[in-house]
C-alpha cells in the first residue's frame, strides 16, 4: 500500500498562490520579463526589475509595519515593481527606477477611497516619472522590441489573465474602442503628422496598448467588478487615451487614459455608496407610535 | 457574479480583431509612406524589422571607454531641461541645430582616450558634406556631417520623426560626435532608439566620407 506524503496531498503554499489571480499575473509578468530580456540590449532590464521589486517590497512592508498591519507577502507591490520595470527604458538609471517604484507603491497607500487605491499604482508612478524625472519608456516587457510574431505570446498570456480575473469585457471594450477610434482617425485624417494611427496599430506601439489592456487595466482594486461598469471603464480609458494621442502625442497617452478611467471609477463608487447608504427610516417612529400603547 | 460565456467572448474577440484588421489595412498606405518618406540620401535604409546596424555595431564594438550600460546608468550628460521624455510631441520641429565646431574639452579621461583613438582615424575622412539615415520601429532621422581637414566639423540633424522629442538628443549627440570624432556616441538615457538611429545615420555618413 502506498501512502501519499502530506506534502504531495496538499499543494504547497507557493502552488496555491500561483493558482490565485495575483499569482498567475505575477508568473505571467515574470515570464514576459525573462523573454523580453533575451534581447541582448535588454539584459540590463533584469537588474532594473530586481531593483524595482526590492524597492516595492521594502516600501510596502515598511508601510505595513508603520501602520501596525500584518505584513504578509507583498504580492501587489511585487506586481507593481515588475510593471514599472517592464515599461521604463532599460537605460533608466537605477535611482530613477527605485524612485518611480517608490512613488507608485506610496500612491497605493496614500490615494485611497475606503480601502481601495484610486489609481493604478504603476500607471501613476510612471506618469509622475515622465514629468518629474523625465524618464523615457520603452515598454520592453511587452516584447515590443522583439520579433513581431512574439506579440502572440502577449495576446495569449493576456487573454488568459483577463479571463482569470473576470475582466474580459473590460479588455474587449478598451481594445475595441481604441481600434475603432484609431480607424476613425485614419479615415478622417485626424491627428498629428508624427503620431499617426498607422504607428499606433503597428509593432511596437500596439504592444504597449495590449500590455496596458491585459495587465494594467485589469487590476481588480482599481477597476469595476460588474460587467456594465467594466465596459464603460474600458471605453472611457480608450477614449481619453486616444484624444491625448491625437492632440498631444508622445507615449504617455495610454497611462493618462487609464488614470482617467480610474478616477471615474472612484467617483462613481463614491456616488453609489452615498446613494445606497441606509438613512434613518421615516416609517419606524410612526409604526412604533401605532403599535405602542 | 455569472461569468461571461465562451461564445460571447469569442464574438467579442472576433469583433475586436476585425476592427483592428480594418484599421491596419486602411493605414497601410500611410505606414508605407512613413517608411519611404525618408529623403533619398543614397544610403540603404535598414529594414524596420531587423536590428539596426548601429545596434549591432554597439553590441559587437562597445565603446572602448567603459561599457555602454555603465555609461547609460551614470550618464555624463544630463538630459536637457524641458525634455519631457516620452510625453513630448515627437520632433515636429524642424531640425536645424548643429554642433558647434568649438567642441567641448573631453570631460573624463576615458573620453580623452576615445578622442585620441579617434584622432588616428580622422585621416580616413575626405572633406565635404555627407549624409546618412537611421531608422527603427520608433521612427527615423537623417543627418549631414561636414568634414573639414579630415575631421568631423559639424553634425546637423536634417529630418527627425521619432516618438521622443528631438530636444532629448539635439544638440547633445551632435556635439558629442564632434567632440569625440566618432559615431560611437554614448547612449542618452531614455532615448535609446533615437540614439541608435543617430549613431546609425552618422556611421553611414562617415562610411561615405572614408577615403
Amino acid at each position: 500500500m502506498s501512502r501519499l506524503s502530506p506534502s504531495r496531498r496538499t499543494p504547497s503554499r507557493l502552488a496555491k498562490f500561483a493558482r490565485t489571480p495575483k499569482g498567475t499575473l505575477l508568473l505571467v509578468l515574470l515570464g514576459l520579463t525573462l523573454i523580453a530580456a533575451l534581447r541582448p540590449a535588454d539584459h540590463a532590464g533584469l537588474l532594473n526589475a530586481a531593483v524595482s521589486i526590492v524597492t516595492a517590497v521594502v516600501i510596502d512592508v515598511g508601510v505595513a509595519l508603520t501602520c501596525r498591519r500584518r505584513a504578509g507577502l507583498p504580492d501587489g507591490a511585487i506586481i507593481t515593481g515588475l510593471l514599472v520595470a517592464d515599461i521604463l527604458s532599460h537605460t533608466t538609471p537605477l535611482s530613477i527606477v527605485a524612485a518611480t517604484t517608490a512613488v507608485a507603491v506610496l500612491s497605493k497607500h496614500l490615494l485611497k477611497v475606503g480601502r481601495k487605491p484610486v489609481f493604478n499604482p504603476a500607471a501613476l508612478g510612471l506618469l509622475v516619472a515622465i514629468f518629474v524625472f523625465g524618464t523615457g519608456q520603452s515598454w520592453w516587457g511587452s516584447l515590443a522590441l522583439l520579433p513581431t510574431w512574439m506579440i502572440v505570446i502577449v495576446i495569449v498570456a493576456g487573454t488568459w489573465i483577463a479571463i482569470r480575473v473576470n475582466k474580459f469585457p473590460q479588455v474587449a471594450a478598451f481594445l475595441g474602442t481604441y481600434f475603432v477610434l484609431l480607424l476613425a482617425m485614419a479615415v478622417t485624417h485626424v491627428g498629428l503628422p508624427t503620431n499617426t494611427p498607422a504607428d499606433a496599430l503597428r509593432v511596437p506601439f500596439v504592444n504597449t496598448a495590449l500590455f496596458l489592456a491585459f495587465f494594467m487595466l485589469t487590476d481588480p482594486p482599481t477597476s469595476p467588478a460588474g460587467y456594465g461598469h467594466q465596459v464603460v471603464f474600458g471605453m472611457l480609458a480608450a477614449l481619453v487615451g486616444t484624444v491625448v494621442f491625437a492632440t498631444i502625442g508622445g507615449l504617455a497617452y495610454l497611462l493618462i487614459g487609464l488614470l482617467a478611467a480610474n478616477a471615474w471609477q472612484s467617483i462613481s463608487s463614491l456616488v453609489t455608496k452615498r446613494r445606497t447608504r441606509p438613512g434613518p427610516r421615516a416609517s419606524e417612529p410612526l409604526r412604533s407610535r401605532t403599535v405602542g400603547p | 457574479m455569472a461569468k461571461i460565456s465562451t461564445r460571447l467572448m469569442s464574438v467579442c474577440a472576433a469583433a475586436v480583431t476585425a476592427v483592428y484588421a480594418a484599421g491596419y489595412i486602411v493605414t497601410m498606405p500611410s505606414a508605407q509612406a512613413n517608411t519611404s518618406s525618408m529623403p533619398d540620401l543614397g544610403g540603404t535604409t535598414p529594414s524596420q524589422s531587423t536590428p539596426s546596424a548601429a545596434a549591432k555595431a554597439f553590441a559587437s564594438h562597445p565603446p572602448s571607454a567603459g561599457s555602454t550600460n555603465a555609461v547609460a546608468r551614470h550618464p555624463h550628460h544630463a538630459r536637457p531641461k524641458g525634455g519631457t521624455g516620452a510625453t513630448g510631441n515627437s520632433g515636429a520641429k524642424a531640425a536645424s541645430a548643429s554642433a558647434s565646431a568649438s567642441a567641448k574639452k573631453p570631460a573624463t579621461t576615458s573620453r580623452g582616450t576615445a578622442a585620441k583613438m579617434a584622432k588616428v582615424k580622422v585621416a580616413q575622412y575626405k572633406d565635404g558634406v555627407y549624409t546618412g539615415v537611421g531608422s527603427n520601429p520608433y521612427g527615423s532621422l537623417a543627418l549631414s556631417v561636414a568634414i573639414r581637414g579630415g575631421k568631423i566639423a559639424s553634425v546637423t540633424i536634417n529630418q527627425y520623426s521619432m516618438h521622443y522629442p528631438q530636444s532629448v538628443i539635439d544638440p547633445q549627440l551632435p556635439q558629442e560626435a564632434v567632440s569625440m570624432q566618432t559615431w560611437r556616441i554614448y547612449i542618452v538615457s531614455g532615448a535609446t532608439a533615437s540614439t541608435y538611429n543617430f549613431a546609425e545615420a552618422l556611421y553611414q555618413a562617415l562610411q561615405k566620407a572614408k577615403a
